[in-house]
């Protein structure tokens, strides 16, 4: 089930740079259409979009101050619910494809202290974990190999880019019988949890039984 | 609605369908939004619900009051909070409380029940005017399924229209 990266050689710049496009212009009308809220970012709700948070940051001890690494993190929602849990001297880095969605991030976070928004795909630091919230879901019209590519891409990133940990959602397979929207991504647990723990070499926790039809991978370093 | 929707009424039934979709059995195998499953996992962690807070400010955190039209929502939150001074059936207890009452303990029940919400015509019995929950009832006919059901009184806006002013 681990994809092969022999036949999903690593994706060229050029096929990463149009992907990336694509994605960026979608959150990009989002956010213009529905500013920093929840569905700015293409959540239905504040709750739905903090229980996937919830989940995510189990990667984290919080026992001793930490770096974070926000791959995907739209207005900066991910920092605010880090205040309100008590974490606020996380020192975290935001980054995301759209420009747009940056300046409103910094634009609501100015004030706060260890914290950093920038635009783009990578983080550019190594921080102790990484997360990274619903950035595989929507897949348009991508062919699977090559949205596949770019989830391997994004994972080997992550990886190398977190001293700890990391932790990734995913929306999780319908029944074969159920045709589901074409443009989502749904992946078989497996599928990615054996990348990581075989292509990457960490130890990998599924948290799947939190009421949606989706799963949580958090990842860790051996 | 009625009286507080107005030329809104339109939009009542898809109000009536936010919180039916959202509070909605949860489908063992096919692509949904919502549903009961993840209201109690909401619930559990987030106290959405909960004593002394408006049903109407926890479906606004839901965003379930309208996602287009600003004057809607507007209307459908009025509405909403006009039902801490109406009844319920549920003695002493106002329209408001009771609905956020029963959502709490269905939410934390050993077998919670997806919730539907209804309508009723206020003016139809004299003490039509209330909110009307049953703990366990079959509010769909093609359905095979028990809900908790949580009517609200709506009534017709029979006021006349405003004069038009005349030019002079």
């Amino acid at each position: 089930m681990t994809p092969n990266p022999r036949r999903n050689p690593r994706p060229s710049d050029e096929q990463l740079d149009a992907l990336y496009s694509g994605i960026e212009r979608y959150y990009t009308a989002k956010v213009a259409a529905h500013g920093a809220t929840p569905l700015g970012v293409d959540w239905d709700s504040a709750p739905a979009q903090e229980l996937r948070f919830v989940q995510l940051l189990r990667v984290c001890d919080f026992a001793e101050p930490l770096s974070l690494n926000d791959i995907g993190c739209g207005w900066g929602a991910l920092l605010g619910f880090l205040d309100r849990r008590g974490h606020t001297n996380a020192d975290y880095l935001g980054v995301d494809l759209s420009a747009r969605m940056i300046a409103e991030a910094k634009r609501l976070w100015a004030g706060r202290a260890r914290s950093a928004f920038a635009t783009g795909h990578t983080p550019g630091r190594t921080a102790d974990y990484s997360v990274a919230s619903g950035i595989f879901n929507v897949k348009f019209s991508q062919p699977l190999d090559l949205w596949e590519r770019f989830v391997q891409t994004t994972l080997d990133a992550l990886h190398a880019s977190s001293r700890r940990g990391f932790a990734v959602n995913f929306l999780a397979p319908l029944d074969a019988s159920v045709p589901g929207a074409p443009e989502l991504y749904r992946p078989a647990p497996q599928i990615w949890q054996g990348y990581c723990e075989r292509g990457l070499g960490a130890n990998v926790e599924v948290l799947a039984d939190y009421g949606m039809r989706e799963y949580t991978l958090l990842v860790r370093r051996r | 609605m009625g009286v507080f929707m107005q030329e809104h009424d339109v939009y009542v039934g898809s109000l009536q369908e936010m919180l039916n979709l959202r509070f909605a059995p949860t489908a063992a195998s096919g692509e949904q939004h919502g549903g009961l499953n993840e209201m109690v996992a909401l619930q559990k962690e987030f106290e959405i619900f909960r004593a002394g807070r408006t049903f109407d400010t926890s479906i606004a955190a839901l965003n379930l009051s309208g996602m287009h039209n600003p004057e809607t929502k507007a209307r459908f939150h009025r509405y909403l909070n006009s039902l801490r001074k109406v009844k319920s059936n549920v003695a002493g207890k106002s329209g408001d409380a009771a609905m956020v009452e029963a959502i709490i303990a269905n939410l934390s029940a050993k077998k919670p029940l997806p919730v539907y919400f209804e309508l009723h015509d206020l003016n139809a019995s004299k003490d039509g005017n209330r909110v009307l929950i049953t703990a366990k009832g079959r509010p769909l006919f093609y359905m095979k399924q028990d809900y908790m059901i949580i009517s609200l009184p709506l009534a017709l806006d029979d006021s006349k229209p405003k004069a038009k002013s005349k030019a002079k």
